[in-house]
């Protein structure tokens, strides 16, 4: 998933929406930030085990699988927040609204994504704790100059799921053979990962399982799609989760 | 004999040219005649001419100052828009923005300052008035894009430090070996303290904290890595790694903030620059 949000370099430029010739160009203030592109290199640590933990791990590796499920559900219990957030639409969307608040919910309660942290999201009618939109893709940089109309965006409490995105996901996701419904679940866990406090991640290494918040529209870097969050992913600084 | 005929002749013409002589000429015989005879009167018209001079090159002058200011104003506010469309087209954007913000900053301080001879007037006559208004708008207007374009390459260059700073660190983690989980441990304490320390933008505080706070928790992420390791505790020691892993990760939202932090500043700089 690509989005603007933590994008440093934007290719369209975003002009003014009042000025029928731009002053100044969105795209050339961006390419001055230099911060996000270097914070993306952080390469995450691959951990060779000890000699001693290899010796263990054959002995223990049932009973440790015993553990870490227990470990998840304690977790899961412990926490068990519900966050709210409500649907709205920007301009005119081709979408079936009915579909998208349905496959959303199904996304962020799904076992494999964001609710293994030991939350629930639930679908309120108005405020909530952030606001899905789904946005006609003309709309998109309407919300800040760090969107685009190609993809989809976060801004504040505004988790923005560009139509077109929705619709017809990105033309490397389709050039790799991955589905529409893996593409949805990937922008609503990407974009709603952005709120809970994440920035972008880089793939960890070739043949690898992408991090949700790789952008993974543009490059997969050796990584394998993947739509759901990572092990390594499950925190959120928006609820205090580590 | 010689001498007293030139005498006669020039007493013989002297009628003569008296009738026939203009009557400017002749005023102005009388005045000089008359001044000589009294010399104050000399003065006083000397002193009337002069004064006559100067009020009209002070009239002059007033209405040139008050007739150009808004329209020199509005002169600059223009040249400026045309700066700021062509800086994408310079090499080094930064140095150009830096630069085009400093020279107008200081163009504009003065802006609609004039002479103390004529600056009274803008409480006296409504021309100079409106004028000294029009002015101060245009000048308004220049110095809010000045303000932004300054925020953001101050902002830049706080954040160009930071990454800097970001960078020898990760160069440093490069060079350590993976599995020197002790030395992994110093480098990441050696970071927040030196974080700590760095000077950055206040828009940049939130990401600063954020650095600082997955910072700590790969440092006490390697603690109990270290830890796990000596008492050869495997449960102990994959989620400490996996901890450490999240630290990084938990990286990522220095991006988050950077950018959210800074389109505002862009935001901002946008808006005054459309007004121009």
């Amino acid at each position: 998933m690509v989005c603007q949000v933590v994008y440093g370099t934007t290719a369209g430029a975003t002009l003014f929406a009042t000025a029928a010739t731009p002053v100044l160009q969105t795209s050339q203030l961006n390419s001055l930030q230099k911060l996000p592109d270097t914070v993306a290199e952080f390469a995450v640590p691959t951990f060779e085990r000890p000699a001693w933990y290899k010796k263990q791990v054959a002995d223990e590796k049932k009973a440790q699988e015993i553990a870490q499920s227990n470990a998840r559900k304690a977790t899961q219990a412990a926490t068990g927040r519900i966050v709210t957030y409500s649907l709205s639409t920007a301009g005119a969307t081709s979408s079936d609204l009915g579909e998208f608040s349905s496959q959303v919910n199904q996304t962020l309660n799904d076992a494999r994504g964001w609710a293994r942290m030991g939350i629930g999201f639930q679908e309120v009618a108005s405020g909530g704790d952030f606001n899905l939109v789904l946005s006609e893709a003309s709309q998109v940089p309407t919300f800040s100059s760090a969107c685009s109309v190609e993809w989809s965006c976060r801004v504040g409490v505004s988790v923005i799921i560009n139509d077109a995105r929705w619709t017809g996901a990105s033309a490397a996701w389709n050039a790799s053979g991955g589905s529409l419904r893996d593409y949805r679940h990937m922008v609503v866990n990407h974009e709603v990962g952005h709120w809970l406090g994440h920035g972008h991640l880089n793939c960890t290494g070739a043949g690898q399982v992408a991090p949700v918040m790789q952008q993974q529209s543009i490059d997969l870097q050796g990584c394998t799609f993947n739509p759901w969050p990572l092990e390594s992913e499950l925190w959120s600084s928006q609820l205090g989760i580590q | 004999m010689a001498t007293r005929e030139r005498i006669v002749v020039f007493a013989a013409g002297y009628p003569m040219i008296k009738r026939t002589a203009a009557g400017g000429e002749a005023m102005y015989r009388r005045v000089i005649a008359s001044c000589k005879r009294h010399p104050w009167r000399a003065l006083s018209v000397t002193g009337a001419v002069l004064l006559l001079i100067l009020s009209g090159v002070y009239v002059w002058y007033s209405i040139n100052i008050w007739g150009n200011l808004a329209s020199d104003a509005q002169s600059e506010r223009k040249i400026i828009r045309s700066k700021l469309m062509n800086i994408h087209s310079q090499d080094q954007p930064l140095e150009s923005i830096k630069t085009l913000a400093e020279s107008v900053h200081a163009d504009t301080k003065h802006f609609c300052d004039v002479s103390a001879l004529v600056s009274w007037h803008r409480h006296s006559f409504d021309a100079a008035k409106v004028a000294h208004k029009e002015c101060v708008t245009h000048q308004r207007k220049i110095g809010a894009v000045s303000e932004s374009l300054r925020d953001i390459t101050y902002r830049i260059d706080r954040e160009l430090a930071f990454e800097a700073h970001i960078a020898s660190h990760q160069g440093k983690l490069n060079n350590t070996e993976a599995s020197d989980y002790a030395l992994h441990k110093k480098t990441w304490q050696e970071f927040i303290d030196l974080t700590q320390k760095l000077k950055v933008d206040s828009s940049l505080e939130a990401a600063k904290k954020a650095a600082i706070s997955s910072s700590t928790f790969i440092v006490a992420s390697y603690d109990q890595l270290i830890a796990a390791d000596k008492a050869e505790k495997r449960a102990e020691f994959d989620a400490a790694a996996a901890d450490v892993q999240k630290g990084f990760s938990m990286l990522g939202e220095i991006q988050n903030l950077s950018v959210e932090s800074y389109a505002k500043l862009v935001d901002t700089a946008q808006s005054t620059a459309s007004t121009l």
